[in-house]
């Protein structure tokens, strides 16, 4: 099976010949494909040009390496607003904030780009699938995972419940959302597909032929039918992600009490991974 | 009626008899509904808890209600239903609000059961749909948590949910053996307590809009109407 590869820094699209499939890879294996702004940017690039590529009926989306992704990269968190007007000063302007994070939820960010691309999306679930990734995987067709997953946001405990808790809670039921989100952070495979977060789960060696089975059969549809379908159901999405991106601009200015965690100041005054580590160690309940 | 304390971010309300509100007792709603306003108002309280030490948390109540509290209807959507009454002070708080229950749920008991954030129940407790004894519109709540069929099943059947089913259903997110009950929830309520206020309330607020967005403040608003006038005919 021949490719053809498109690079766009850590983002890189295949497109298998011969089929109305394309793969979407984000490969930044050295982090655990943490996602950086320069990456966020590079896919809402590489989804624009799928979602105009007629040849494209289906796009799986991966993770380069063992795992899909890590969530955002943490050592740029907070840093990314100086991209924008006001953003450079010790506390951010309000409009630096939407900015950015309309990069994530607004009308043309990423997450309303892949839940309205007019494709099917497989999302292969493996490994750390974390913050960005579950959203991916709460926004795709299918989600097939392998026992090594574990999914969620470990950063709901110190952030707040970041992104679009109505698709969340549309998924797993209310009650599980607020599990998820206020206790647990994380599940793995096995509890994931009892919650309905993926559908499938096949062992490591045997995901990529399941994906492609699966792709095989999705893009036997005719172009017309995706297009209609997805198009009709891009709508539902709209009021939990506005959500989203106020919930998020509001979180990225909490004030933080006596005792509890701030990531912010611990990476400020010790460094991303000392600070990384004591977020580690606060989530087990070892420090206060 | 009710015994309230805080400490560690977590207010606990202990609820006397919850019958008294399947029976619509106009006294006991405004004070349990006074007591989880003093909890959300309260900057050091994250989490409340709401439980009973009775054998069962709610057991079901089959006589009709106290005939004046609907026939002063005003007092009984304010005390219930109403945007300042009972129900609403449970779903819609700043906190996150833990329900701890054992035994029999029924009624009233299992009206709080379904606006409360997280729910742990003792291995022999069951849940019986409020369809049963007091019909109102609180129909989204069960949608939004276990899935519409799920949801018209438990309210039609007529069969309470076993603490088993509850648990893989989503209606119930932790289920252990009564003596562990108590310790599951504080467990479960000093986790929640070390997200930051900020974080909790604004995540509580996504929460609530979603519900809201879903119908929710509809159904509140006919459950009272409802109510009222299912006993007039009956």
């Amino acid at each position: 099976m021949t490719l053809k590869t498109e690079s766009m820094g850590r983002i890189r699209v295949e497109h298998i010949e011969g089929t109305a499939i394309a793969r979407l890879h984000i490969a930044n294996p050295d982090k655990r494909n943490a996602m950086t702004f320069d990456m966020l940017s590079d896919l809402n690039d590489a989804l624009a040009q799928l979602d105009r590529d007629d040849s494209v009926k289906v796009v799986i989306v991966s993770g380069e390496g063992k795992d899909v992704t890590s969530g955002w990269d943490l050592s740029e968190v907070y840093d990314v607003f100086s991209r924008f007007p006001g953003g450079s000063s010790s506390i951010p302007s309000q409009r630096a904030r939407i900015q950015y994070y309309s990069q994530i939820w607004g009308r043309n960010g990423l997450f309303p780009r892949y839940a309205q691309l007019h494709k099917l999306t497989i999302f292969e679930a493996k490994g750390l699938c974390y913050d960005v990734g579950l959203y991916l995987g709460l926004y795709s067709d299918l989600v097939v995972a392998t026992p090594d997953l574990q999914i969620g946001n470990p950063r709901w405990l110190f952030a707040g419940g970041e992104g679009d808790l109505k698709i969340l809670a549309a998924t797993v039921g209310l009650r599980r959302a607020k599990q998820l989100v206020f206790l647990q952070n994380t599940v793995s495979a096995d509890e994931a597909k009892d919650m309905k977060l993926v559908e499938l789960v096949v062992p490591p060696e045997a995901l990529d032929d399941t994906v492609m089975a699966l792709a095989k059969t999705l893009s036997g549809i005719p172009r017309d039918n995706i297009f209609t379908a997805k198009n009709g159901s891009g709508g539902q999405f709209v009021s939990g992600m506005s959500g989203a991106l106020s919930r998020a601009v509001g979180l990225s200015n909490i004030l933080y009490r006596d005792g509890e965690f701030n990531f912010l100041k611990e990476r400020r005054d010790n460094g991303l991974k000392a600070a990384m580590e004591a977020a580690e160690s606060y989530a087990r309940g070892e420090s206060s | 009626m009710l015994d309230y304390s805080a400490d560690g971010g977590v207010a606990q309300i202990t609820i006397a008899d919850v019958r008294l509100l399947s029976k619509h007792d106009i006294v006991a709603a405004k004070d349990l509904r006074d007591a989880i306003w003093e909890a959300n108002d309260d900057n050091d309280v994250k989490v409340i808890v709401l439980r009973s030490d009775a054998h069962d948390f709610s057991p079901r109540v089959t006589a009709k209600p106290d005939d004046n509290a609907l026939r002063n209807f005003t007092a009984f959507q304010d005390a219930y239903y109403g945007p300042h009454g009972l129900y609403q002070s449970v779903c819609y708080p700043k906190k996150v609000v833990v329900l701890e229950v054992q035994g029999e749920c029924a009624g009233a008991g299992t009206l709080l059961m379904l606006y409360s954030d997280i729910v742990v129940a003792s291995s022999d407790s069951t849940f019986r749909t409020p369809a049963d004894d007091l019909p109102a519109s609180n129909t989204i709540f069960p949608i939004l948590i276990m899935g519409l069929h799920r949801a018209k099943a438990w309210n039609l059947a007529g069969r309470p949910l076993s603490a088993q089913d509850a648990e893989a259903w989503g209606v119930v997110n932790y289920v252990v053996e009564r003596e562990g009950l108590r310790a599951k929830t504080a467990e479960c309520a000093a986790k929640i307590a070390r997200m930051p206020l900020d974080a909790i309330t604004s995540t509580k607020m996504g929460f609530n809009a979603v519900a809201d967005s879903s119908g929710a403040s509809e159904d509140f608003a006919l459950s009272a109407f409802y109510a009222a006038s299912r006993h007039s005919l009956s």
